[in-house]
Parts: structure tokens; C-alpha cells; sequence
């Protein structure tokens, strides 16, 4: 989803990763993790991580990002599934 | 159009108490020139990667400068539903590459020179295709009606 889509809102939760497309030829997209949401309803802006940096910033998406979600849920049940089977 | 739609490039805003270090890092990292630095979320100033050169390194200060130190400021804003055409007058009369957008005062967006010129070329593009065509191959009257 980009940060146009629903009324020019993106959405995010902890955890999920945010690409930002290259503008130039031969740029590479980039990626951060998003640490915290500071709007409402999981809306802009976002506290993020870059890369392996570990230098966090404010993030405002643009309509050059847009946002992977990922099932946290899903990924605590395997986690503790896995857990259980040590 | 309003002028949070012309916004391309995402924003990135860093804290006043952040250092320059920390500045160029996150400049590096999300391949941005230019961080907003706010204060509760309100625009307090903007930092340039020139800046960072011009009045942190060869100033002499130190990696551990606050970044507050080196921003220019107060920043220009405009609000984010304003119309774009208010965007145009404010470039027009500052001599200004970045306009910072901004919604009940909070930073949402970072509106640039380049944003607009990407949408005035795309504009200039679909106004002369026609006329190209027009150009290239030859033109075609239509016939005219037949007489009874």
C-alpha cells in the first residue's frame, strides 16, 4: 500500500518495514523498521529505524513509500510454537 | 490540487538534541539532503547536508554538536491543504528549495523545487503530445459532408 492510498494516510504497526523507492536511476530502494507510531490509528508520523545504523528518525511517508505489514500475531504463536518443541 | 499531493519524497525529521553525527547517519541512510528538525512535532528548523559542511566541519565543531546548532531557522511553512498554487507564491518571493508542510502546526511533509518542477514537466508533457503528433504525421481533414 503507498502512503496515497486510503485518503493519503498510511498505516503501520510496530515491526512492520517501510520501502522508500529510489528516485535516480540506479538508486536503491531503502528500508526502515518502524518502532513506534505517533498518530492515530496507526497513521504518520513514525519513529524508524535505518538499516544497521540503529539511528532512529521521525518518518512522514511521501507517495515514494509504501509499507510492508507483517502478521505479528502469527509470528508470536510460531515463535512460541517453536519454544514449546525445544 | 492541494499541496500535500505534490509532496514525492517522504519526510524525515530528527530531534533538536540529536547530534551532527547522527544527522549525516540518517541523511546516509534514508538518502535524504535535508532533515526537519521539531520540537513536539513542530518545525523549529532544517538541516542541509551543505550545512552540516559549511557551519559544523569547517566551524570546527564537533560530531557531538547538537544539530540545532547548524539548522537554519525560523522555517517557512505552508499548510498541507493549502493550494498548490499558494506553494508556487511562496517559492516565488523566498529564496527558498524547501517548503516545510505542515498540518495544525504539526510538520507532515517536506515540499521541494524539485516536486514541483517533476509536476510542471508532466504537465508541459501531456500539453505538447498532441501537438507533436500533429507534427509527425500528416493531417487529416475531415471529410466534408456530401451534398445532397
Amino acid at each position: 500500500m503507498t502512503a496515497k492510498d486510503e485518503g493519503d494516510v498510511m498505516r503501520a504497526s510496530v515491526g512492520d518495514r517501510i520501502v522508500i523507492r529510489g528516485h535516480h536511476i540506479g538508486e536503491p530502494d531503502r528500508d526502515c523498521e518502524v518502532l513506534e507510531v505517533r498518530g492515530e490509528d496507526g497513521g504518520p508520523p513514525y519513529e524508524v529505524r535505518w538499516g544497521d545504523s540503529g539511528q532512529a528518525a521521525l518518518f512522514f511517508p511521501g507517495s515514494d513509500a509504501s509499507v510492508q505489514h507483517f502478521d505479528h500475531a502469527k509470528d508470536e504463536r510460531q515463535d512460541g510454537a517453536s519454544h514449546a518443541n525445544d | 490540487m492541494r499541496t500535500i499531493e505534490a509532496v514525492r519524497r517522504s519526510g524525515v525529521a530528527v530531534e533538536a538534541d540529536r547530534t551532527l553525527r547522527d544527522a549525516a547517519t540518517v541523511m546516509e541512510q534514508a538518502g535524504v539532503g535535508a532533515l526537519m528538525v521539531v520540537e513536539q512535532g513542530r518545525p523549529i528548523g532544517i538541516v542541509t547536508d551543505r550545512d552540516l559542511v559549511r557551519r559544523g566541519l569547517a566551524r570546527g565543531l564537533a560530531t557531538n554538536a547538537r544539530v540545532d546548532a547548524v539548522m537554519s531557522s525560523p522555517v517557512v511553512t505552508i499548510d498541507a491543504d493549502s493550494d498548490l498554487h499558494d506553494a508556487f507564491a511562496v517559492f516565488r518571493t523566498n529564496p527558498l528549495r524547501r517548503l516545510a508542510v505542515v498540518r495544525e502546526g504539526r510538520f507532515v511533509g517536506m515540499l521541494t523545487i524539485d516536486d514541483l518542477l517533476i509536476d510542471l514537466a508532466a504537465d508541459l508533457s501531456d500539453l505538447s503530445r498532441p501537438l507533436t503528433a500533429e507534427m509527425l504525421f500528416a493531417h487529416r481533414d475531415n471529410p466534408l459532408p456530401a451534398t445532397p
